[in-house]
């Protein structure tokens, strides 16, 4: 359970709030979806989930421990696992296994005890087959997975994508999605911070962010039917949520909660 | 095992090769290393030893001489000579790749923050020491696959990297290595956020997955290593 | 005026990997069109658009641009002249203390006058839309993410470049940024007749904007026609690890049901006509009234 009670933040370079009076609850188990353009305050919202920032004024809380208090930090942080944008600049040594075994390390976990955490968290992504393959012979999905077997090796509850597929490729960000969600039926909570509308059809939570403000958040059917704030928020909608909303628009009952083109396939099939 | 591939560098500097070489051989049948792979090693440098060969060939003066052409002298000490340099440069690069292929970058690290550690005791940092190694080692390849995009990127702009001057040359590097720079340093910081991330606090109360235990190789490999350094000192004072 | 690509092949420099980054590639990009390059992680793509400028000299095979021959020396640097190329987040290759010395470099480096580089920046700030009296004194590192990627491509734009090469233009970027840089492309093309070349994942944009397509598999040409034409081939992309516009995968789906759905690219428009004519004609009275009773 993740709280934030009127959180203010601001960089020390900007003039604007980075985040500006936030208040939200996250509860275990769920999949949620945070999106905003560029400069939204997105990012800075999940680095204040494992107190990475630390808010300026307000609380953030993570299982009732408040971040701002040092000695919570590595329970928190064990409790959250984030998982950053550029695949590169997260990973710290160049064999893949001893990478995933770096967040053990850190707790100071026995040896027996990493090996089985890291043959089980490989395994959870499916990676087990590269454990002892170098970093840099992998694609940029690959090693987003080996960031988040990182990850899971700490045996996190939560866990935060920040922008995670924005460098992939198809293949790749659809593999890491299907991850996500296979993760997210094993009961993890997953946090998904991204620009991709497309994305945010699989959450139950949609969060937009803009200028670091919390400007909706709802359920992606009611998000994608309001227009006026997405154009706002310059949030894009997908192409066939936005047939279907013309279709109702000129009377033809296409369910809302269609999202997936797969979905709105079957309705059409349905009405025609 | 790190002891033992560390001291191989050692005791080859010294050049009397007959112990070093005799150290090599036992090393590679104890590591179970095909010889195949050791010559492969030796592949990409020979032409190098040609050249060495040749050049001191050429270039050492001797009192014996062997073949006397009007303008060159073969000298029985530039036949020695050359034939030492290239053992010499063999032995080092076999050592070297021997090391490579016993030894996984970590292991390495490891075994130095492992050797340091009782340095501890002078505020030495051994943990950090060894943890800049092994950022180090992993992002090497990713800081040169980035300055080759920005080379090219700025050649595409027209970038004269290969001519003028020293100054004109240096002035031209600029476009290359502030962009390195930056990007360097955007790295460090992201890496930094994501170690953090990952409950990093330093070398305390850190355990490891490949524990390196001393066992009884290793103190073989130790006597072993010190035995043959020890005659090679020998040998070398000697003569 | 077009360049060509005739066999050209490319391989791996690492010792011990046989593998072929290009085979045997044979193309012609003609001048004007919008040319998108498509590909999953190493099919070659970016191997194959370095290779325009001579960045990567070709070891088997032949590049001609605008008929100069890439293999001579002296004519690959009036190619160079020819060819921009915006790489991978551009913005990370820029260096000088200003927006505008930036944006000088290139031009500085064709050798032009004083005259001419001050007129090519400014024109190509307010290309990219960064207004020049706001921008141009700042530092480059102080602008924000589509500033600094727009600054970045300004830069290549100021050489006036006849053939402009994007690996991923808009990757990292939000929806908004996405549209500023397809509307700068787009400017270019209409005003300019500048030949646009992109590699990018975004089958919607791709779809929406290029002429000709070319789709990549380790270092084969798997498909090159019309973005309509390559679409029509979905199941085929889905396992090369690519994917369709939206439409495209949802007037499939309708076909595969037995309906007889016209060909869709991207846009929605001709699907929610046929879909719009299908309802008329089923039930006309229905739909009729309906849409009266709308507007």
């Amino acid at each position: 359970m993740i709280q934030f009670d009127h959180v203010f933040y601001q960089y020390e370079e900007s003039v604007q709030l980075a985040l500006e009076d936030v208040s939200l609850s996250i509860e275990d188990g769920s999949f949620v979806a945070i999106v905003g353009h560029n400069g939204s305050g997105k990012s800075t919202l999940a680095k204040h989930i494992n107190g990475l920032l630390l808010p300026a004024k307000g609380t953030v809380t993570v299982n009732g421990l408040d971040t701002a208090d040092g000695a919570n930090i590595l329970p928190i942080r064990q409790t959250v696992g984030i998982v950053f944008q550029n695949p590169d600049n997260q990973i710290v040594t160049t064999i893949i296994e001893e990478d995933v075994a770096f967040g053990p390390e850190n707790m100071g976990i026995p040896p027996e005890q990493i090996r089985e955490r890291v043959d089980s968290a490989l395994a959870t992504v499916g990676m087990q087959d590269y454990a002892k393959h170098a970093i840099h012979q992998l694609s940029g999905g690959q090693k987003q997975r080996i960031a988040i077997a990182g990850m899971l090796a700490l045996r996190p509850q939560i866990l935060v994508m920040d922008e995670a597929t924005a460098m992939l490729d198809p293949r790749g960000r659809q593999d890491l999605i299907e991850t996500l969600k296979r993760l997210h039926a094993h009961g993890l909570t997953v946090i998904m911070v991204t620009q991709y509308m497309e994305e945010v059809t699989d959450c139950d939570r949609v969060i937009v962010m803009n200028h670091g403000k919390i400007a909706a958040d709802d359920i992606p059917e009611r998000i994608f039917s309001d227009h006026e704030l997405l154009h706002a928020c310059s949030l894009d909608v997908p192409e066939a949520i936005r047939l279907a909303e013309q279709l109702r628009k000129i009377g033809v009952p296409v369910s809302e909660h269609a999202m997936k083109t797969e979905q709105i396939a079957e309705e059409l099939c349905r009405l025609l | 095992m790190l002891v033992y591939v560390a001291m191989v560098f050692f005791v080859k500097r010294i050049p009397v090769f007959a112990l070093p070489l005799a150290f090599l051989i036992l090393a590679l049948l104890l590591s179970k290393i095909p010889v195949s792979y050791i010559l492969k090693s030796l592949k990409p440098i020979r032409l190098l030893l040609i050249f060495m060969f040749v050049l001191n060939l050429f270039f050492t003066r001797g009192e014996r001489v062997l073949l006397d052409l009007d303008f060159w002298k073969l000298t029985w000490e530039a036949v020695v000579q050359s034939v030492f340099i290239t053992i010499r440069i063999v032995l080092l690069v076999t050592g070297a790749s021997m090391l490579t292929l016993t030894t996984s970058p970590i292991a390495l690290t490891d075994g130095i923050e492992r050797l340091l550690t009782p340095l501890k005791v002078f505020h030495f940092p051994a943990h950090e020491l060894a943890m800049m190694m092994t950022i180090a080692l992993r992002f090497i390849p990713t800081l040169i696959e980035e300055s080759d995009k920005i080379m090219k990127a700025q050649l595409s702009r027209g970038a004269d990297l290969e001519s003028g001057n020293l100054f004109a040359r240096i002035k031209s590097m600029i476009p290359i290595l502030i962009p390195l720079f930056v990007s360097s340093f955007r790295k460090a910081d992201e890496l930094a956020t994501a170690m953090e991330s990952r409950c990093y606090h330093g070398g305390e109360g850190r355990t490891r997955l490949h524990s390196l235990r001393f066992g009884r190789e290793d103190l073989f490999a130790c006597i072993l290593t010190s035995a043959f350094f020890a005659a090679t000192l020998v040998l070398f004072i000697v003569f | 005026m077009s360049i060509v690509i005739k066999n050209l092949s490319y391989r791996y420099s690492e010792i011990g990997n046989p593998a072929y980054a290009l085979q045997n590639i044979s193309l012609t990009i003609e001048e004007g069109s919008f040319f998108g390059i498509i590909g999953h992680t190493g099919s070659g793509k970016t191997t194959l658009v370095q290779h325009l400028n001579g960045l990567i000299p070709s070891e088997a095979g032949c590049i001609t641009v605008d008929g100069h021959d890439l293999s001579d020396k002296n004519e690959r640097k009036i190619v160079r002249s020819l060819v921009g190329m915006v790489f991978q987040y551009p913005e990370y290759q820029l260096f000088a203390e200003t927006v505008y010395e930036d944006i000088a470099f290139g031009p500085k480096n064709m050798k032009l006058s004083d005259e001419e580089i001050h007129s090519r920046v400014l024109h190509a700030m307010e290309l990219v839309g960064l207004e020049p009296d706001r921008f141009r004194e700042k530092s480059p590192f102080e602008l924000s993410g589509g500033e600094k990627r727009r600054a970045a491509l300004a830069g290549v734009l100021a050489m006036r470049p006849k053939y402009l090469v994007l690996d991923e233009p808009m990757a990292g970027l939000d929806p908004q940024g996405r549209k500023e840089i397809l509307a700068i492309l787009e400017r270019l093309r209409s005003e300019d007749g500048c030949t646009i070349l992109m590699i990018s994942h975004s089958m919607e944009d791709i779809a929406r904007h290029a002429t000709q397509l070319l789709v990549l598999d380790h270092g084969t040409i798997a498909y090159l026609d019309t973005p309509q034409a390559v679409f029509s081939h979905a199941e085929e992309l889905f396992r090369l690890g690519l994917s369709v516009p939206q439409m495209t995968v949802l007037a499939m789906l309708l076909r595969q049901k037995g309906y007889d759905v016209p060909s869709v690219s991207s846009d929605e428009t001709p699907l929610l006509d046929w879909i719009k004519r299908r309802l008329s004609q089923a039930i006309p009275f229905c739909i009729d009234a309906i849409l009266e009773r709308k507007y």
